[in-house]
């Protein structure tokens, strides 16, 4: 009776909420693990989406033993086998990642180790892509688990059964072992003093090996559970992660039961929107996340407060010769003119937009200590909103570029006044959302042109009477506006509202307790970065004449990312050097095709590892110690020969 | 050096960093001791317990205990031999109960104390088992932060500052629990600022000023020098 009144028949009803229970399920376990991890950990596991992949593949290479290991007399192994082994070798995996690699991040700023497992989950998944491309292999149900039951009111396949059936009981085990074993009282011990509990006895930095391994495990059975189901693909960890970054921002992570909870809650609530509202299936739980965001911004089962804390990783010297920002605006306006007689326009004009886009990262990232993941959005969205201005309504280019801008400013007003509710990897995690809610928007918007994007952008005629279509002209145009941009961000820093946003970054409380509203600063900051990221994009878009979806995609917020960490956080020229250097390695590696992001990947990692500083920061330091050096030895033999003379 | 030297600290220098908190400690317990380190703060007493137990890392020197050289050695490890270290703010952790956080330091060795003779000496902490760590007073704190370290069979305790910050009433209780743990025959090396508390407990007292052993003396010449110390530990 009820179904017909709402016009929804109820086999598609309880069809929808079956899927979306399922994966709930997989959204429980895995942002599980992600929230153990950080828990005990502080380590924000971006790599958890590629561990989750592996289980999957894992699960297929065992079934296809005898093929892929021909002559050593190995068996097939089923399902049954995968659910046991793949677990266990995805953890093993992870064991190793913790030692080599995360391990060398605990003592350092707690951003690094975001870093980290973001580079490892780029190298992981760009090996897979190399090797597999887009497609994927399927992976067979197991026979005892095909067919299923009929409820009445609709067929319910054993598989499904099973998946949520044990789904849950793995993550009841784990919220058992925690809250109410021993074992769990030493993690929650560690979790708290892991000083204090290791002068007790414990084995603490071995406990976080396996607690890394064990949430690691549980994306690797979780991608066991879910290759029969799903696509096995390279990307699968990818489409997964950012929604189970939402969903733990929406729960909070306080509490391993709120974990287990919202993560069933949201397949549900997926579900249900698939019946009545299918366009916003994809990106219903980002604005559930948002809306949490504005009344609780806490999560709905987070217990930790909402402390301040900046990440100060600036590499910067600030009397050193190449923080000088008057003497390198006049260089870079003789190299900048010089450029393109060395190199192609085309080469120069995607470094200067990079370099602009970087600058402007870097504003908020290494001047305020905001790691964001999300500056795809603002860089994206202006490049989409230059090209239809100028392509749709015949905006001039100067014209097109504002209006881009001014589309990046107002987005980062919104995403700015969500996102610095929260800080650290929570931050992080919220940009990162937010702007796959821009890029879902994309896809499915028709002005966007989906996979096409906006092609065959008109440069058009600057001020009505320069013509861009002449290579030199729009090169020396985006030379301007580069100029101008990194004139206005120095300019801002060396401001009192600059300093005061230092303030933030070094010491937050204390620059509350001077009186300053931080989070008005803060958000003045991300809404100027946005602006000036957006006048980035819309510039490309111009220059190279389309707007497409990959401006949009979570590379590119990496590409920022990464250009001002090679650079050197926080720097004058860093976010410059880094444009330079992630232009040639993109140029050196377009040939190779996906192993650039496996090299970028690689990037991260060396970076976090051997590199802290930047290439300029590292300069720097250089620098500074080198006049160290030549101070003391011009003093050292005055003071001798004053020596001498007094004898 | 007695004989039955439970533990020897010589020459032990320590750094935060950059600066240098510790500047050459030397000072030995012997077995069934009560010892104190008095100072004021910023001397450097809370800095030598870290240093024994590990918890600093850049320190030079040496750190004895039952003949073998612990400088150097892990948390975890110096705990496994038999020392255990109750931290000036208490430790209690905030999300174990009470229970949890009296079962949770591991059993290290033989003839540490039975649960039923820790909660004896510990009344109120019978009644309070289940309720979660941060909702005990600052006494009931203390004393969990003792009677936690009992069970383990350490024989060598570092107490830090148990009285900072309670009653009188809490700290005569304090005082009564020090002095059967040495009865029972307990080591204690034991941080304090709070003489007159320390004089009655101690056999031997040290006295700590910019990192290093500025004066020792017995139990015996408390009495006449009690002035003297007095002006080291006045601020």
């Amino acid at each position: 009776m009820m179904f017909e009144l709402i016009g929804i028949s109820p086999t598609l009803l309880f069809g929808q909420l079956l899927i979306g229970l399922i994966n709930g399920v997989f959204y429980a376990m895995m942002s599980l693990g992600v929230a153990i991890i950080f828990g005990m950990l502080r380590i924000g596991n971006f790599v958890h989406g590629a561990q989750y992949m592996l289980g999957a593949f894992g699960a297929w290479y065992l079934l296809n033993l005898p093929s892929l290991l021909p002559g050593l007399g190995l068996p097939s192994l089923g399902y049954w086998w995968a659910l046991v082994i793949v677990p266990l070798l995805v953890a093993g995996i992870g064991a190793l990642m913790e030692r080599i690699f995360i391990r060398r991040v605990y003592d350092l700023e707690h951003a690094y180790g975001r870093l980290v497992p973001f580079g490892l989950a780029l190298v992981v998944e760009g090996l897979f892509n190399l090797r597999y491309g887009a497609g994927g292999p399927q992976s067979n149900l197991p026979d005892a688990l095909k067919g299923g039951v009929n409820l009445g009111f609709m067929f319910m396949p054993s598989y499904r059964l099973w998946v949520i059936v044990a789904g849950i009981l793995a993550c009841l085990g784990t919220w058992y072992v925690i809250e109410r074993t021993k074992l769990g009282s030493y993690l929650r011990a560690a979790t708290e003093n892991p000083d204090l509990v290791r002068a007790f006895g414990i084995n603490v930095p071995r406990m976080l090996m396996l607690t890394y391994a064990f949430g690691v495990g549980l994306a690797g059975l979780a991608g066991v559970m879910a290759a029969p189901i799903y696509q096995v693909s390279p990307q699968m960890g990818q489409s997964i992660i950012i929604t189970i970054f939402a969903v733990v921002v929406i729960g909070g992570m306080g509490s391993i039961f709120g974990a287990i909870v919202t993560g069933l809650m949201l397949g549900l609530v997926e579900g249900l929107t698939k019946v009545f509202w299918p366009q916003a299936s994809t990106t219903v739980i980002f604005v559930i996340m948002a809306i949490v965001l504005v009344f609780r911004p806490a999560g709905l089962f987070g217990r930790e407060s909402t402390s301040h804390h900046s990440t100060d990783m600036s590499a910067a010297r600030p009397g050193s010769l190449l923080e000088n920002g008057r003497l390198w605006l006049a260089i870079l306006t003789v190299g900048g003119a010089a450029l393109p007689f060395f190199i192609y326009p085309v080469f120069g004009m995607k470094m200067l937009c990079l370099a602009l886009f970087a600058s402007a990262y870097n504003l908020i990232f290494g001047y305020v200590g905001l790691l964001g993941f999300g500056h795809a959005a603002f860089y994206g969205s202006a490049a989409y909103v230059a090209a239809h201005t100028a392509a749709a309504w015949g905006f001039p280019p100067e014209l097109a570029i504002l209006s881009g801008a001014a589309a990046a400013t107002l987005i980062g007003v919104v995403f700015g006044w969500l996102a610095i509710r929260r800080q650290g990897l929570y931050f992080a995690m919220i940009t990162l959302a937010l702007a796959q809610l821009v890029y879902f928007y994309a896809i499915q918007a028709s002005w966007t042109h989906g996979e096409d994007g906006i092609q065959s952008v008109p440069r058009g005629h600057l001020f009505g009477f320069i013509d861009l279509n002449q290579p030199l002209n729009m090169y020396y145009f985006v030379l301007v506006i580069f100029l101008a941009g990194f004139a206005l961000i120095h300019r801002i820093v060396r401001s009192p509202f600059g300093q005061v946003l230092k303030s933030i970054r070094e010491n937050e409380p204390r620059a509350i307790s001077l009186g300053y509203a931080t989070d008005r600063f803060k958000l003045i900051a991300f809404t100027l970065s946005a602006g000036l990221a957006g006048v980035a994009g819309a510039t490309s878009a111009i220059v190279f004449q389309i707007a497409s979806l990959p401006d949009l995609y979570f590379m590119t917020s990496a590409d920022a990312l990464l250009m001002t960490l090679i650079g050197g956080v926080g720097t004058l020229l860093g976010p410059v050097v880094g444009a330079i250097i992630l232009v040639a390695m993109q140029t050196e590696f377009a040939t190779l095709g996906a192993w650039v992001i496996v090299a970028q990947g690689a990037a991260f990692v060396l970076c976090v590892l051997f590199l802290r500083k930047g290439v300029v920061g590292t300069l720097e330091d250089y620098l500074a110690q080198r006049s160290d050096r030549a101070a003391a030895a011009r003093s050292e033999p005055a003071g001798k020969a004053g020596a001498e003379a007094g004898r | 050096m007695t004989p039955d030297a439970s533990l020897q600290v010589r020459d032990l220098h320590g750094w935060y960093g950059e600066s240098k908190a510790l500047h050459g400690m030397n000072f030995e317990i012997g077995r069934g001791e009560v010892v104190t380190l008095l100072g004021r703060n910023g001397a450097g007493k809370t800095t030598t317990l870290r240093a024994i137990m590990g918890l600093l890392r850049k320190k030079t020197g040496e750190i004895r205990f039952r003949g073998e050289e612990l400088c150097g050695r892990l948390p975890e490890y110096v705990a496994r031999r038999g020392i255990a270290y109750c931290p000036e703010e208490r430790g209690i952790f905030s999300s174990l109960t009470v229970e949890e956080n009296l079962m949770l330091p591991p059993v290290v060795a033989e003839g540490g104390m039975a649960m039923d003779d820790i909660l004896a000496l510990f009344p109120t902490l019978a009644e309070r088992r289940n309720s979660r760590g941060t909702k005990l007073s600052g006494g009931e704190q203390q004393m969990l932060a003792i009677a936690r370290i009992l069970r383990t069979g350490a024989a060598l305790l570092l107490l830090d500052e148990p009285t900072e910050g309670l009653a009188p009433v809490i700290v005569k209780q304090i005082g009564a629990v020090i002095a059967k743990l040495k009865e029972r025959g307990f080591t204690v090396l034991l941080v304090e600022q709070n003489f007159r508390f320390a004089a009655k407990l101690a056999d031997r007292h040290y006295v700590v000023e910019d990192g290093r052993v500025v004066e020792s003396f017995t139990a015996a010449d408390v009495a006449g020098g009690i002035d003297r110390i007095e002006t080291y530990l006045r601020v």
